[in-house]
């Protein structure tokens, strides 16, 4: 899987692209507009991570270029103003997704992970990882070909542990994932904590392993050999 | 008082204590004059009189209208003038006089003789003048009056309007204040130097505004490499628990200045009027969309919820900023009610109350209650202290009254609102 990291600060590029390299994607770096534009017009990418505060040109135009040229590859826009113009605006030019600044890279790598798998609809709407089998499509979970009876929250859960398995997530990250565009919410843990043992329980009761290891109380991750 | 009757007053003030003293004084000398000129007239009869007697009897002595009179004898002084009323037959009135008394030696008889002058004629050009005098100053009076009235309507007009302009000027508002031109100088150069300070102020104002939008936008970024950092430590695993412990803590409070940068520009936002996308809410739908987020919280702390929804009133406004309002009330009563307490919203036809169980039962600072970074002391370790003033906010851009209140040991919040049904 191969992506573009258009983004002017170096420092946040780079640790972008450590974290998602260790997940084995290809990461290109573009620091402003006119690299960026060179970087599309010669290759394919299956992810474009934008952002859209472009010191040589707005980021949005970078996203009308690639529209027009009728590229197929997943845009997700990056940026450090929270306002709901650039996102509608964005989405409306074709980007898949919105990742306002500051987020988790685990976060940013479920989300590059949804679009992917948006974009390839055929076979890729499952993952397997050990005795599960995930359907992205009907949002269900099997485990040894059984269905695993979770809730929505417990499946967003599952599949954000699954997109990064063998990461340790901090309770801070999974909070802000269940907890979506409403930030205000989890700011205590017990519901995080709360879902992990349930989903847990429900794991190992329909015979699966359990995977999800705590880490001194802080953080979690679901290791796989 | 107003100016322009300020001013009045103390012109008719004046104008009556001139009228007051000056028509009496100016009576008065008017009269000595006459007089004194009568005085003169009958000392120049007496010596015409003095001169006469040395050739004619002073006894067969005939006057017109008996204005002399010659009897033998002596006044006690040698001359005397002095005003004397008469009654006069033929008027059959009293009349003022002037009367000359002095004594004459005439053949060596010595006779007194008394010289008298009618002051009617004078009297009543005097009583003339003075009332022509109290008319004018009258009249001027009323004129002073009329212009004062005048002048306020249309002189004074512009500067009214430069005030009630001022009064409705609002610099957090858009509508710029245009302060029309005016013929009178002084109107002229008070409209210019308004004009020039509400300009300069609305530049400070939207700099102002402006640094705050752009510091919180700067601050992500750097937040989120700082952010992205810890995400890569995070992941060595030489971390033990007491560097998770660091790390985790850092994590928090990234989370948390961004939250201070989001709700810093939602102010911004909400101040310029940015959630302009009106259109109508069903408000019971949006209650429960939101209550729908919270379920799983209401669950874990065992909160009991209890929805009185009676009424399904629409109300015509911003979704976003509704959705920001009322989530915030109920984030607050999820928040801030002990385990095992209870909530409770009420929707009326124009009134919605969230009512949650207090953790201490004490109330709310109310002067606190309202006002950014104002925390409470029993506010939670994560507050940023503006949530409520975003929702006052909102409230006053949507024509809405926001209330607290505390009573048997629980908060309440009133939200009303107008329906639209």
């Amino acid at each position: 899987m191969k992506l573009l990291i258009i983004e002017d600060e170096e420092k946040l590029s780079q640790n972008i692209a450590t974290y998602l390299r260790q997940e084995k994607y290809v990461c290109d770096i573009a620091r402003n507009y006119h690299e960026a534009l060179n970087k599309i017009g010669g290759f394919d990418y299956d992810c474009i991570l934008l952002d859209i505060g472009l010191p040589d040109g707005n980021g949005l135009n970078l996203l009308r270029e690639l529209k027009t040229d009728k590229k197929t590859d997943g845009v997700i826009i990056i940026s450090a103003r929270n306002s709901l113009d650039d996102k509608i605006s964005g989405l409306n030019l074709g980007a898949d997704d919105y990742i306002a600044k500051p987020f988790h890279l685990s976060e940013l790598s479920a989300r590059i992970a949804a679009v992917i798998r948006r974009r390839h609809f055929e076979g890729e709407t499952q993952i397997v990882v050990n005795e599960f089998l995930i359907d992205t499509d009907a949002r269900t979970v099997f485990i040894n070909g059984k269905l695993l009876d979770i809730t929505k929250t417990q499946y967003d859960l599952f599949l954000y542990f699954i997109v990064n398995k063998n990461r340790v997530l901090s309770k801070t990250a999974i909070a802000e994932h269940l907890s979506g565009d409403n930030t205000e919410f989890f700011d205590n843990y017990d519901v995080v904590y709360a879902h992990i043992k349930n989903l847990k329980k429900k794991i190992t009761e329909a015979g699966g392993n359990d995977y999800i290891k705590t880490i001194y109380g802080m953080g979690y991750k679901f290791e796989t050999k | 008082m107003k100016l322009t009757n300020y001013i009045a007053s103390r012109y008719i003030g004046v104008a009556t204590i001139v009228v007051l003293v000056s028509v009496p004084l100016f009576y008065i000398v008017l009269q000595r004059i006459i007089w004194n000129n009568v005085d003169e007239d009958l000392k120049f009869q007496r010596q015409w009189l003095e001169e006469k007697l040395h050739n004619t009897s002073p006894e067969n002595f005939v006057s017109f209208n008996n204005n002399i009179i010659i009897r033998p004898g002596q006044f006690p002084q040698q001359e005397r003038f002095y005003n004397e009323k008469l009654y006069i037959a033929y008027d059959n009135e009293m009349v003022p006089y002037r009367v000359l008394e002095f004594n004459n030696v005439t053949n060596g008889k010595t006779y007194a003789i008394r010289i008298q002058k009618s002051l009617m004629e004078s009297e009543d050009v005097l009583r003339a003048i003075a009332a022509m005098q109290i008319g004018v100053l009258l009249i001027l009076l009323l004129f002073l009056i009329f212009i004062n009235t005048r002048l306020r309507r249309t002189v004074w007009k512009p500067f009214y309007k430069t005030l009630d302009a001022l009064n409705r000027y609002r610099i957090d508002r858009d509508e710029p204040l245009n302060l029309s031109d005016s013929n009178i100088q002084e109107i002229e150069n008070l409209n210019r130097s308004v004009n020039e300070l509400i300009k300069h102020n609305r530049e400070i104002f939207t700099k102002q505004k402006e640094f705050t939008e752009n510091a919180s936008h700067e601050l992500q970024t750097p937040l989120a490499i700082i952010q992205s950092d810890l995400d890569l430590l995070w992941q060595t695993s030489a971390l033990d628990e007491e560097q998770m412990h660091i790390v985790q803590n850092l994590s928090e409070t990234i989370i948390r200045m961004s939250k201070l940068n989001k709700a810093l520009l939602l102010l911004t936002k909400i101040d310029n009027r940015q959630f302009t996308a009106q259109k109508e809410i069903k408000l019971h739908v949006l209650i429960k969309k939101i209550l729908d987020q919270y379920e799983d919280g209401f669950k874990q702390k065992n909160i009991r919820l209890q929805l009185n929804m009676d009424s399904s009133p629409v109300i015509y406004a911003d979704e976003m900023s509704m959705e920001i309002l009322f989530g915030n009330l109920i984030s607050n009563a999820y928040r801030y009610t002990p385990e095992n307490g209870n909530v409770e919203i009420s929707l009326l036809s124009t009134t919605l109350i969230i009512t949650n169980s207090a953790i201490n039962n004490q109330p709310l600072e109310k002067n606190k209650l309202f006002q950014r970074f104002q925390k409470q002391q029993q506010s939670s370790q994560n507050s940023i202290g503006v949530g409520l003033e975003i929702c006052k906010h909102i409230c006053f851009q949507n024509n809405f009254n926001i209330q607290y209140y505390f009573s048997e040991g629980r908060h309440s919040f009133e939200v009303t609102f107008q329906d639209c049904n």
